[in-house]
């Protein structure tokens, strides 16, 4: 472990990453709203997701579906809102983990869409849960969003997580097919199968086995390069070019989209929070809204519980009127 | 009242200042990301931990089929275990239901005797009206030091009778 990597988990930062990210995450969750349960049949095949130890009848009963699903509903905007944290994180993140765990309990193909949003949303709960109070501290005093509340550890665990699934991936291909998985053949016969028709990389791809060769180490290589990342802050952002150009690539190739792995890749290895404080300090110099409101009125207790919670640019001030 | 700087609500509070993680945080974020690892390698797919195994296997062919009546109409291949289950990740890893049977496995081309044995089964006990089908196999791998595409076609009269 780096000393830069060590200084990271011990600093802890302002929280733009963590609460975009969690608000993105918990935004795309209401897609699960348009699932269905699958209703596949066939042999049952174990273990494939944490609660296969369930039985049968709990993994694919349609009831408790529909009911996990409304559960992450409630939780989902109970969490974004910050409210009845830490238990509106941690039933959120169990719903979550339950809804799509029972889809792929019921499936006999699935996607790796949503592995990452899950693992990033269960260390996120571990925020709230570990710093319950001080969020709380930090919303009643209207300070969220100067404060450096966001822990270190949180970023590196979540950081190292996104990694560590990049990373396997390599991992994958060489436990299973060696160093000759990179030799043009494969990616040529995935492309022929299922690639976009209309892609020019594909074009090129399948008429140049070099090429292929080629983009197949290019792939190796970034996906094993992704846990260097996190020990050596200096290549982040390089590393993290790389693997969103991985996933362009795959969409355009195969039109597969793995929009929310890139939008984590995108929200992790990139530096943020600079870039958001010195987004404050621009809009602190140059944007104001002074709102005055009456003291007893509902706007007044409507924008005091709203403000500390999306006045990320801190432009606002609230300015309390006393009752005539 | 007018507004000053006193009843003002953003008036510049303290910011919030947390403490160094507990021993408790400590060892929670450092179990998780063991799990994370060793889950992942060890289940490949555990949901939500996984090895992200799309892509992982090294495919130098594959097979594509055809089922015809005798009126040339094409039939599912579903009803004669043909159809493809592949779609990039190792066949069932992470599905909590195994895919249905097939003779069709991404990457290798059964022969010519086997596909025609399991084209007769299927044919005489799902498709008794049928006397006999015209499969199509075409294989696809390369054809050059470039290019992938048709290396092979065969067309089998399967008779009910395995003939």
């Amino acid at each position: 472990m780096g000393p830069e990597f060590r200084d990271e988990i011990h600093s802890n930062i302002k929280p733009y990453v963590g609460q975009f990210v969690l608000w993105a995450l918990l935004l795309h969750e209401m897609v699960l709203l348009r699932w269905d349960l699958p209703q596949t049949e066939g042999l049952r095949s174990n273990p494939a997701t944490v609660l296969s130890f369930l039985p049968v009848e709990v993994l694919t009963s349609p009831l408790l579906f529909q009911i996990f699903r409304w559960i992450l509903v409630v939780t989902g905007i109970l969490w974004s809102l910050q409210l009845l944290v830490p238990f509106s994180s941690w039933v959120c993140v169990f719903s979550y983990t339950a809804t799509v765990a029972m889809i792929f309990e019921n499936s006999y193909q699935i996607s790796h869409t949503k592995n990452l949003a899950n693992i990033v949303l269960f260390v996120h709960a571990m925020w709230y849960h570990f710093h319950a109070s001080d969020i709380r501290r930090a919303l009643a005093s209207n300070t969220f969003w100067v404060s450096r509340i966001y822990p270190g550890w949180t970023y590196c665990l979540s950081l190292f997580c996104i990694a560590i699934y990049h990373s396997n991936a390599a991992l994958a291909k060489i436990l299973e097919s060696g160093f000759h998985w990179p030799n043009g053949i494969s990616l040529q016969l995935w492309i022929h199968l299922m690639g976009r028709e209309n892609s020019l990389a594909n074009t090129l791809l399948l008429s140049d086995r070099s090429t292929a060769t080629m983009i197949q180490w290019a792939v190796l290589c970034v996906e094993a390069s992704a846990i260097m990342a996190v020990f050596l802050p200096r290549f982040r952002v390089a590393i993290g070019v790389a693997l969103l150009v991985l996933y362009i690539g795959i969409a355009d190739s195969f039109g597969f989209s793995f929009l929310l792995n890139a939008f984590l890749v995108a929200a992790f290895y990139f530096p943020w929070t600079r870039i958001m404080e010195r987004a404050c300090e621009i809009a602190e110099r140059h944007v104001k809204f002074n709102l005055i409101v009456a003291r007893s009125s509902r706007l007044a207790l409507l924008l005091g519980f709203v403000l500390p919670r999306f006045d990320v640019l801190r432009v606002t001030k609230l300015s309390i009127e006393e009752d005539r | 009242m007018p507004v000053n700087e006193e009843n003002m609500a953003q008036a510049i509070p303290e910011a919030v200042v947390i403490l160094p993680p507990s021993r408790l945080a400590k060892a929670f974020a450092v179990g998780f990301a063991i799990c994370n690892i060793v889950l992942s390698i060890a289940y490949r797919d555990l949901y939500p931990f996984t090895i992200a195994p799309m892509f992982c296997d090294n495919p130098r062919l594959y097979c594509d089929y055809q089922v015809l009546d005798p009126q040339g109409g094409q039939l599912p291949l579903g009803d004669f275990q043909l159809q493809r289950n592949y779609d990039g990740n190792p066949l069932g890893l992470g599905a909590g239901v195994r895919p249905p049977p097939s003779l069709d496995m991404f990457g290798t081309v059964p022969d010519e005797a086997a596909l025609i044995a399991h084209v007769a089964h299927a044919l005489a006990t799902r498709f008794p009206e049928h006397r006999y089908v015209d499969v199509v196999q075409t294989v696809i791998g390369p054809v050059n030091e470039n290019r992938v595409g048709v290396i092979k076609e065969l067309r089998v009269r399967v008779n009910a009778d395995g003939t």
